[in-house]
């Protein structure tokens, strides 16, 4: 029950906020209320008021007064806060399962008080403290969730508080934005070599020949089919052709290789292996039901792999 | 996000208290004072050697042994001197304990309210101004720790000060309708430890003299219409009727039957600002027909507060110069009593009038007084003999008011007519910026009333007598050595009365409408709304207005301010193009240039190129050179463009 009132109130807010790459906080989505330190800042002033009635005191009066209309100002104070306060979806780094994805947005202030005291929370998560934003800048808040499955995380509701400058109210509103973070698979934890001596384990070592890679110098032991000949013709120097294979293996990662794995735990060694491969400078090719990606290492045949491993079988949100 | 307070938050705090606590203190003994002062200044102290709190025995100790002290000093702990000095007591301990972000919220909580209860101490303008500061501080050391970082944001007293313009327009609104009590909810314990100054409830030689060196306000008075002459301005205090012989003493009782007073004639309607006296004496005008609530009048004639007059007030009184009161017989007998012996030359020259009809004593002895050289002196010998009033009137014959007053009604005593002195205030100064009088202790008068029964009692001012400038011109005019006067009652330079009375006339109108702003001051207020009670329709309904129009004014400068700005011709033109594209199913991105805009719209729609593209062109020529012929030409580009509308629908799904 009380789930389903949180999906609705969810549902609700997202309806009232739609989501949007950037979103300026606007005075009809901002809401304020007293804290509990307001309530006891109007009893002191509800006291000063009974003192002035009691003694008569005119001036006592008055006083009462500029402290309710101080309260007053604190209220107008904490919404202008976050009046007209932009927040910016920045790109969120991809995250493995099970680890905390961050969220970066940036917080633009285009008016001219400074902004202070901010804490900005993804639904659910802990809160970040932003402790200003100066006139016409803008500071970055990483805002933490927590990760449990792969694919695509959409940015969770964001909620924005601030009770500056008195404590005495809080104002505070909420921002879809229009963001999401790649959550790669959750490497298995002690996977099996990728190089192990079984050639059924679900990778392969393939046979690199035309992987010129660059040049060096002969030193004695290289094989005579290795030398460049041709550039020995033009340089008269003994040249060394440098392959791939010799710095490191090439490897193809096969999801068919793994029949007897459930599908997440396939993913999970997979990723575990190409972890690895990556780390030990290895070239690796990623076979899917579906699609496979070419030899290759480097970041972005890391990310390629890693993303296509995220995203297998799921709909792209 | 620790709790524990910063550093320098807890600096501006200690100082913001102190703020706080200072009119306080110096109304406090010294050495508690100094005392008090002594825990906030070790607390900083800790706090800036990096030092820990006391333990918690020694700081139970010490509030217990201040509090010891203030209960011994004041013999409470309640009302208004002992409250006070506990509650400063008490902010002073709390300091010691505090190192958590609540304990400094409940310290400042405490601020406000001993801020609040600085008008105890005074109610000045300048003490209006210290409050003030005082809340501005408050409030800006509440904003260092709401952002949990130890250093100064020099903007943030300036966000404080802000935010205390921003509260006037409330502040104004509440003091001028929230409705006014006008009595105390409840009596605390009062303290009578002010000492009273002005008129003295004992008339003896002397009493009138001291108060003539004294130039501080009585009270202010502005008459609604026209004054009436400054020499019939006789504010009326305290009756002396019981003579022993050298001092006038007051008769409380009466003789069971109350006199009675008919007014006749015109009437005088003024208001009066009574400086705060510890007497419950308001001194009016003969005779008062209308005075107001928490006030009567006594078989004398005389108005009396119900409580001394511990605050300034203000009074509307209504008098009327002309009246006629019966007296019984018995207040009358009083009247003619003199001790059994003593001043037989008095008493044989009050003797040979005797013979004469009632009215006609008292003018033989006004003569005898004006005829015979006596002079109006601030310093007369001191008359120690067993018949002063001898002394006076037959050796040394100089002397004060209350010297002839005092004098005069022994004659009219010894001559037979009921007779009595009168103590009070004479005339004043008139301040012609503010329309107002001010009354200063200096004038303080003493004169006599005689019974005539055909004329009821009539007013005998023997020193107009032996001093007549007294009565039209005031006292520097008229005494015989002027020069011990203070400065402010001789003449002084004209520049320097003109500043003064300018300034007096300021601190008239604040207290008049600021200070002196009670629930007969709101209901004038209202009533010259239309407005007959508090909580009538009229009233919700000025008061829903008001805050409806606060409040709309408020929405439209934030709707000036956020206004979207201001669009030329060639921008509405270009405005209807976007619309006309957007019907076509191309809708303008945020932020996309209008040439882009153009050539997207062209390459989704080629048979419009031309025409796409001449728009974009003459818009930017039209807006930003200006260009008429651009901004004719794109008006008509912009109504003649027929766009189709389905196929560019179905490419525009591709963007």
């Amino acid at each position: 029950m009380r789930r389903w009132f949180q999906r609705r109130w969810q549902n609700a807010l997202t309806r009232r906020h739609p989501p949007a790459p950037v979103v300026t906080l606007r005075h009809n989505r901002i809401y304020v209320l007293p804290t509990m330190f307001g309530a006891l800042y109007a009893a002191t002033a509800v006291l000063v008021l009974i003192g002035a009635i009691n003694y008569q005191l005119s001036l006592a009066y008055l006083f009462a007064f500029v402290l309710i209309g101080l309260g007053h100002a604190a209220l107008l104070q904490s919404y202008r806060n976050l009046l007209k306060l932009e927040l910016h979806a920045l790109v969120a780094e991809p995250v493995f399962a099970g680890d905390t994805a961050h969220f970066p947005v940036a917080l633009a202030n285009t008016g001219k008080p400074p902004r202070r005291a901010l804490s900005v929370s993804l639904h659910g998560q802990p809160a970040s403290w932003v402790e200003s934003v100066p006139r016409d800048d803008a500071t970055i808040a990483r805002l933490p969730v927590a990760t449990t499955g792969r694919g695509w995380l959409g940015m969770p509701t964001l909620r924005i508080d601030t009770t500056y400058p008195s404590g005495w109210c809080k104002a505070w509103s909420y921002a879809n934005l229009d963001a999401r973070c790649l959550v790669y698979p959750r490497p298995e934890d002690d996977p099996p070599p990728y190089h192990g001596q079984h050639g059924d384990q679900g990778q392969r070592r393939v046979h690199g020949d035309d992987d010129f890679a660059g040049l060096r110098n002969y030193v004695p032991g290289d094989m005579p089919r290795q030398i460049a000949w041709k550039q020995f013709a033009r340089l008269d120097t003994l040249l060394v052709r440098q392959d791939e294979r010799h710095e490191g293996h090439a490897w193809l990662f096969d999801w068919h290789a793994l029949p007897e794995l459930g599908t997440e735990a396939r993913l999970s060694r997979l990723t575990a292996w190409i972890i690895a491969a990556e780390a030990n400078g290895d070239r690796y090719a990623l076979a899917l039901p579906g699609s496979t990606l070419p030899r290759g290492n480097g970041p972005a045949h890391r990310h390629a792999c890693l993303q296509a491993l995220a995203l297998f079988d799921r709909m792209t949100p | 996000m620790s709790d524990t307070l910063p550093g320098r938050a807890l600096y501006t705090l200690i100082a913001a208290l102190l703020m706080a606590l200072l009119p306080h203190l110096l109304t406090l003994p010294p050495w508690l004072a100094l005392l008090i002062v002594a825990v906030p200044l070790w607390r900083a102290s800790l706090v800036y050697r990096g030092k820990t709190l006391p333990p918690r025995w020694l700081r139970y100790v010490l509030m217990l042994a201040l509090l010891a002290l203030v209960f011994w000093q004041f013999r409470t702990l309640i009302g208004r001197s002992g409250g006070v000095a506990m509650l400063v007591s008490l902010i002073a301990i709390k300091l010691l304990e505090t190192h958590s972000r609540r304990d400094a919220a409940v310290l400042t909580l405490l601020g406000y309210f001993a801020a609040g209860a600085l008008f105890l101490v005074s109610q000045s303008f300048w003490m209006l101004l210290w409050a003030l500061a005082t809340a501005v501080a408050l409030t800006t050391q509440l904003m260092a720790w709401q952002r949990r970082t130890d250093h100064y944001e020099p903007d943030e007293a300036w966000r404080a000060l802000r935010m205390l313009a921003e509260a006037a327009p409330v502040v104004i609104l509440l003091f001028l309708l929230f409705p006014r009590l006008s009595g105390p909810l409840w009596s605390m314990p009062e303290d009578r430890n002010g000492a009273s100054s002005g008129l003295s409830d004992v008339m003896s030689p002397g009493s009138f003299t001291n108060l003539a060196l004294d130039d501080s306000p009585a009270f202010r008075v502005s008459f609604d219409g026209k004054a009436p002459p400054v020499s019939t301005m006789y504010w009326r205090g305290p009756v002396f009727e019981r003579f022993d012989g050298r001092n006038w003493q007051q008769l409380h009782d009466d003789a069971g039957v109350r006199p009675t007073a008919i007014a006749v004639g015109p009437t005088l309607s003024y208001s009066m600002l009574m400086e705060p006296s510890e007497r419950s004496w308001l001194l009016a005008l003969d005779l008062p027909v209308r005075w107001p609530a928490h006030s009567r009048l006594t078989s004398r004639f005389q108005l009396v507060a119900d409580a001394p007059l511990a605050q300034r007030r203000r009074l509307d009184i209504v008098s009327s110069p002309f009246w006629h009161a019966s007296e019984p017989d018995g207040v009358l007998r009083r009247n003619l009593v003199l001790p059994a012996s003593g001043n037989p030359q008095a008493r044989a020259l009050a003797r040979q009038w005797q013979q004469l009809p009632a009215a006609a004593r008292v003018d033989a002895a006004q003569q005898w007084l004006r005829a015979g050289k006596f002079s109006y002196s601030l310093s007369p010998p001191l008359l120690p003999g067993p018949d002063p009033i001898d002394d006076l009137l037959f050796t040394t014959r100089e002397g004060f008011c209350e010297h002839y007053a005092g004098a005069f009604v022994f004659l009219m005593r010894a001559a037979g007519v009921p007779a009595r002195v009168v103590g009070g205030y004479l005339g004043g100064e008139r301040n012609a910026g503010g329309d107002y009088w001010l009354v200063r202790q200096a004038d303080a008068h003493a004169w006599t009333e005689v019974w005539l029964a055909e004329r009821g009692w009539q007013r005998v001012d023997p020193t107009a007598a032996v001093a007549p400038n007294r009565i039209n011109q005031g006292l520097a005019q008229s005494v015989t050595n002027a020069a011990r006067l203070p400065g402010v009652l001789r003449n002084e330079a004209p520049w320097l009365r003109e500043l003064r009375q300018h300034w007096d006339a300021t601190v008239f109108q604040w207290n008049r409408w600021v200070i002196g702003y009670d629930a007969q001051r709101q209901m004038q207020l209202l009533n010259r709304l239309g407005i007959d009670a508090l909580a009538s329709a009229a009233f919700i309904g000025w008061f829903a207005a008001l805050v409806l129009a606060l409040l709309l004014g408020y929405g439209l400068a934030q709707r000036w301010r956020n206004r979207p700005p201001p669009r030329d011709a060639a921008m509405r033109c270009w405005l209807r193009f976007v619309a006309k594209l957007e019907r076509a199913g191309i809708a303008a991105q945020p932020g996309e240039a209008p040439s882009s805009l153009a050539h997207r719209a062209a390459a989704l729609l080629p048979a419009h190129r031309e025409a796409l593209e001449a728009i974009a062109a003459s818009y930017l020529a039209a807006r930003y050179r200006e260009d008429p012929a651009a901004l004719a030409e794109l008006r008509t580009r912009v109504k003649q463009l027929q766009l189709t509308v389905g196929r560019a629908k179905q490419s525009g799904k591709e963007q």
